[in-house]
């Protein structure tokens, strides 16, 4: 493609021609590049979600444990709890402090709601 | 010129085979390699596929086991009445206990158990031996230190659960108790085992290289049932008031035992059910097998004469008589068929069916019996469910003894008129007064309220349910103030509960012996039911005790009883007369001052 010029006694250089197939294989080569690129991020872009999701399953497993255990604490000190307020215990311990019920004459209902009631 | 033009265009050429030559070569290369990668994927996928994937499939996926705790019972108010909690169980694999004698010596002191015992378990030919199951927690941290410091070998711990009563030896009789292998042994937890038991199930997982489970891949789920909890009608401060009571009773009369029953006329639902003597389910094993047993469901005992009050509703309901018709009582004594009767209660001559009712006049029932007939009064019997269980969810309920009809003498139906001869048990005695405190209606008694499965479905909910009707409403009215007679002025004075007017009958019945085959001189199991406040009864209590040796009559050990019970559940169930709610009225209230109830 480019001109050629001869002087006579002296050669000149002369810029390489750029043959159309030479062309076609770099545009291929720069879109092969291309897709691979793209490919390849995908692929990371895949495996950081995958990572991700396995990284937040353990801490949910992990929460999950916790929950668990703080659960079964629940449920330990509630037992505990109702293992001391049963009727018995509280009527033993209020009569370790000297309470007494009161008598039917020294009590005077009201209603709940206070409907009657002054207030 | 020509040259320089042939020599760069052979250049050119050379270079261009050159690059098809590089191409060739890595065209190659690559095929080479999908070629070999095809044969390993080829080889991998299709000819050791199958093994190749169950490899992978055992290194990554585990098949867990869940195991659901026994469910809970609660009371009405949600308090626990049986939980599961989780123990460890002390193991051993004898082959890896290097010193047995040593290690024998260290657990019997922690555990408290002969060293002799745990030395022949440690040199065990098995491979898996229990040292003990289900050990408390400070004895379980002792053994672990132990351990922890190397002084034992071989011993190991697995984590089981325990059924734990709370409430322990309160409404012991109606929740019962789990075996070791939490299977229900009796009560509700025997009665309602399909429903409480627990259920084992079955998931993959898939794990990781270091074996941790992956949150959320559980592939598969059997479809093992779901466990469920219980909620009785009990409240655990009604139960806790009759027990206490009945408990008192029986240790103050010297009796044998005894049954206490509060009931909700209207809704069938029993508040509380008590029985003596008592047991911890916690340490079921260490009581008698007798104090097991519910007397309040499987106690079959001659009601005496709380019975005259089913004779009465008969004899009303068939206007046979009215309350004011009189009936002469032989002065105290009577002759049926050469077997005298006599009246505990007074010489009595002339008393009408309401006096009868008050005084408790055996000679009066006796005719009365005679006046409504045989079959009416089997009838009656029937209707108000004599003879037949009640369908209650408990284990081991009797059905009460009534003889049949054509076996019957004229000595015999004298007997039953006033109670005798005949057996029922205290559950079907409150049902049946039951009717009279609810107009007539026969209710299906319940104390199971709800059946709740773990995910929140409700699998069972009790609803009122009236059976049958067994007696007009002014009937029901009629009993009822003859009930209210006997509190005010007759044999059931000390049932009286301060503001509230009782309905209620005294019972003193004979213990049949059946070494003599005579009732007995001495035994007697004497009872009290009624109900209050009478106008708009809210509960119905039955007190039965066994074999009194101090008081052997029902007004005297059974109706103050009655009376203690009626006044304090009533208290806690916030139920005031309207005078005395009047009374509070005119008190000016603090603001912000807590005005809950006492109890």
């Amino acid at each position: 493609m480019g001109i050629e010029s001869v002087v006579p006694g002296r050669a000149i250089r002369i810029p390489k021609e750029k043959s159309l197939w030479r062309e076609n294989i770099l545009k291929t080569f720069w879109a092969y590049i291309f897709s691979a690129v793209l490919i390849v991020l995908s692929l990371f872009f895949f495996l950081w979600t995958r990572v991700s999701v396995v990284t937040i399953n353990y801490e949910i497993d992990e929460l999950s444990t916790n929950h668990a255990t703080l659960l079964k604490e629940n449920k330990e000190v509630t037992i505990q709890f109702e293992t001391v307020i049963t009727p018995k215990n509280l009527e033993r311990m209020g009569k370790k402090l000297g309470l007494i019920y009161p008598e039917r004459s020294q009590t005077v209902p009201v209603r709940e709601n206070g409907n009657n009631t002054k207030n | 010129m020509a040259t320089i033009q042939k020599t760069k265009r052979q250049k050119e050429s050379n270079s261009e085979k050159w690059l098809r030559l590089r191409m060739g070569i890595v065209l190659a290369l690559f095929l080479t390699l999908f070629v070999v990668i095809t044969v390993r994927v080829t080889n991998l996928m299709l000819i050791n596929g199958d093994a190749l994937g169950s490899y992978a499939e055992r290194q990554h996926k585990v098949i867990s086991t869940f195991i659901t705790k026994r469910g809970n019972i609660y009371d009405v108010n949600g308090l626990s009445f049986a939980v599961s909690v989780e123990m460890d169980s002390i193991y051993v694999s004898p082959k890896d206990v290097k010193n047995p004698k040593r290690t024998a010596d260290l657990i019997s002191k922690v555990l408290s158990v002969d060293s002799r015992v745990i030395l022949k378990k440690l040199k065990s030919k098995k491979n898996f031996v229990w040292i003990e199951r289900r050990v408390s927690p400070s004895k379980t941290m002792r053994v672990k230190e132990l351990k922890f410091e190397g002084k034992l070998d071989g011993i190991g711990f697995v984590k089981e659960d325990k059924r734990f009563y709370p409430h322990r030896t309160l409404a012991a009789h109606v929740v019962g108790f789990a075996g070791t292998d939490s299977q229900g042994l009796s009560g509700i937890e025997y009665k309602l085992d399909k429903y409480l038991k627990s259920t084992k199930s079955h998931y993959i997982a898939v794990r990781d290289a270091k074996g941790r489970r992956l949150f959320g891949t559980d592939i598969s789920e059997s479809n093992a049932s779901i466990n469920s909890d219980v909620t009785l009608t009990i409240d655990v401060w009604a139960q806790y008031i009759a027990e206490r009571e009945l408990k008192n009773a029986v240790e103050k009369s010297n009796a044998e035992g005894g049954a206490v029953i509060v009931m909700d006329p209207v809704s069938g639902e029993i508040l509380a059910m008590a029985s003596f003597p008592e047991f911890d389910p916690n340490n079921f094993s260490r009581y008698s097998k007798t104090s097991w047993r519910n007397k309040a469901i499987s106690m079959n005992f001659e009601p005496g004469s709380t019975f005259k009050i089913f004779l009465a509703s008969g004899i009303l309901e068939d206007t046979i008589a009215t309350t004011e018709d009189t009936f002469y009582c032989e002065r105290g004594l009577f002759r049926v068929n050469n077997t005298d009767f006599h009246d505990y209660g007074g010489d009595f001559g002339l008393l009408s069916l309401s006096e009868i009712i008050t005084y408790s006049s055996n000679i009066g029932a006796i005719k009365l019996g005679k006046k409504l007939g045989e079959k009416r009064y089997f009838d009656y019997l029937a209707v108000f469910g004599f003879g037949k269980p009640t369908g209650i969810m408990l284990s081991g309920e009797e059905k009460g003894i009534i003889p049949s009809l054509s076996s019957l003498n004229s000595v015999d139906f004298a007997a039953l008129s006033f109670g005798q001869g005949l057996s029922v048990t205290p559950l079907q005695l409150i049902t049946a007064a039951a009717v009279i405190a609810n107009g007539g209606f026969l209710m299906e008694p319940h104390i199971v309220k709800r059946i709740t499965k773990n995910d929140g479905d409700i699998v069972y909910e009790a609803e009122p349910k009236v059976k049958r009707r067994v007696m007009g409403d002014e009937t029901a009215k009629m009993v009822r103030d003859m009930m209210v007679s006997v509190v005010e002025s007759g044999t059931g004075t000390k049932a009286k509960v301060p503001w509230f007017s009782v309905a209620g009958k005294t019972g003193t019945a004979q213990v049949f012996d059946v070494n003599t085959g005579a009732y007995s001189e001495s035994e007697f199991i004497v009872s009290f039911v009624g109900f209050l406040p009478a106008e708009d009864p809210k509960l119905v209590i039955l007190v039965v005790v066994d074999s009194p040796k101090s008081d052997i009559s029902g007004g005297s050990v059974a109706a103050p009883t009655f009376s203690r019970i009626a006044e304090d559940t009533m208290k806690h169930l916030k139920i005031y007369p309207e005078d005395m709610l009047i009374m509070g009225d005119g008190i000016k209230i603090k603001d912000g001052a807590d005005v809950s109830p006492l109890m």
